[in-house]
């Protein structure tokens, strides 16, 4: 079904809010990933295990959902196809790809912020969990600039399911 | 009278030929076979390769350090809970 050019840009809206919001979120993920990591204020460094577990579970997770559902429901609803063009298939495993991770990562995100609750700040576990921390932020921010390259790129090429679909709407519609 | 005779008859036959001859080509129209696949574009292939890459050294990376070991959370035993995932 093909959305109405007015709901379609409504649709886009939120998906691009969406998706823009979780690198920026990833982004500060990162910053304060980097802070737990270096600094020599146990104050700062709880604060930013603290804070890296709120955002993680409270924005990232539910920003990474909506800009799957989100962008399900453009290539859906648009005649892009979810499997028609390489460039929407790319940025949708990449998005899946990357939610996953995330979502196994949050036991981590989770011990870090309780490690970094206790009375004794133990700074040799911390860090071994800030340096993973650090890495899977950093991935993750980089597997999620690719989707945001496509998007505005929109390299050409088509799947064979898309080129066969090429030609089948012109026949059907004669 | 023969001769428009033949006239028609000879313009009947035209007419029936170009008749035919658009049916045909109507039909190779809807018949016809679509372009075959070009095949994936340039900067699939590339990707490809690159994530392969990416995630063979991963996996490299990961068993070369023989996974990461972080005690657990108020853990003040001596063993190290291996953590999940890679």
């Amino acid at each position: 079904m093909i959305m109405a050019p007015s709901l379609r840009k409504f649709a886009l809206t939120i998906h691009v809010t969406c998706s823009l919001g979780l690198l920026g979120a990833v982004v500060s993920f990162l910053a304060l990933a980097v802070a737990g990591l270096t600094s020599q204020d146990d104050q700062m460094v709880r604060a930013a295990y603290q804070a890296m577990e709120l955002i993680a579970r409270f924005v990232i997770v539910a920003l990474a959902f909506a800009s799957l559902l989100t962008g399900l429901i453009q290539s859906v609803g648009t005649l892009w196809g979810l499997f028609r063009h390489y460039w929407v298939v790319v940025k949708f495993l990449l998005t899946v790809f990357a939610t996953i991770i995330l979502l196994a990562k949050m036991e981590l995100i989770g011990q870090a912020a309780r490690l970094s609750a206790e009375t004794t700040l133990p700074r040799a576990d911390l860090s071994a969990a800030g340096i993973q921390l650090l890495v899977h932020a950093a991935g993750g921010l980089l597997v999620l600039l690719v989707p945001a390259v496509l998007s505005i790129y929109k390299p050409s090429g088509m799947t064979r399911y898309g080129w066969r679909k090429q030609y089948e709407q012109p026949m059907l519609s004669q | 009278m023969l001769f428009v005779d033949t006239i028609l008859d000879m313009l009947s036959r035209f007419a029936l030929s170009v008749h035919f001859y658009n049916c045909a080509a109507k039909e190779a129209t809807y018949m016809a076979d679509p372009l075959p696949y070009p095949g994936a574009p340039r900067w699939v292939k590339v990707f490809g390769i690159a994530v392969i890459v990416v995630a063979t050294l991963v996996v490299i990376l990961i068993h070369i350090g023989g996974g990461h070991h972080m005690q657990s959370a108020g853990g003040h035993g001596d063993h190290a809970a291996p953590e999940g995932g890679h």
